[in-house]
């Protein structure tokens, strides 16, 4: 991977304590699955920084290489892959999330 | 890619795993895989995903629209499996 891209990624991930790869905004998903990502992190008062894949195609491979994980959404908690949208789900019913997410505040 | 192969495939690459693959929607593409194993005690749930779906990876991409993937130590089968009664074929076994 390109070091420029891989910084970019490694910056966005690290400096917000919460951080969504997704498709589309926070206000406009363009995914069902982003969708659920949004609405489970809205759900939780967990504020968030997101970027929209859809808009930057390096970016959009890069983060797929940097997390070694090949699908969107992408969540990042300090620094720290989550899961994507079915983790997310699973562990936002088995009460995990909330646990992952105040780490973070 | 059959569902057979599928599991086989992650028979291998996951120690001590008991593994079954569905096809709740009978079309093929969007399959569902159950992985039970020791191994994932202590692993972050996107770990346990990342050693199911990382062998899988180039033939899911080809052939497989999605496969949804739920993973469990048998510890935590044994909880919740009742949840999957009747959806489990015994011939997938």
């Amino acid at each position: 991977m390109d070091e420029s891209i891989r910084k970019r990624v490694e910056d966005q991930v690290k400096k917000n304590k919460v951080f969504l790869y997704m498709k589309g905004t926070p206000e406009t998903p363009l995914c069902g699955f982003s969708a659920q990502a949004v609405s489970i992190l809205k759900g939780h008062n967990a504020p968030f920084q997101s970027f929209n894949i859809l808009e930057d195609e390096a970016i959009r491979q890069g983060v797929k290489e940097y997390s070694d994980w090949p699908t969107f959404p992408q969540l990042y908690v300090k620094g720290e892959l989550i899961g994507g949208c079915d983790i997310m789900t699973e562990l936002h019913e088995n009460g995990e999330l909330a646990k992952i997410l105040d780490t973070a505040k | 890619m059959t569902l057979d192969q599928i599991k086989s495939i992650i028979e291998q690459n996951v120690p001590g795993s008991t593994v079954y693959v569905l096809d709740p929607m009978n079309d093929g593409q969007h399959l569902q895989a159950i992985v039970i194993s020791p191994v994932f005690k202590s692993m972050m749930l996107i770990k346990q995903h990342q050693m199911v779906m990382k062998p899988l990876k180039q033939a899911l991409a080809q052939e497989v629209h999605a496969l949804g993937l739920k993973t469990f130590t048998p510890e935590k089968w044994e909880e919740v499996k009742g949840e999957f009664n009747g959806r489990i074929n015994p011939q997938t076994r």
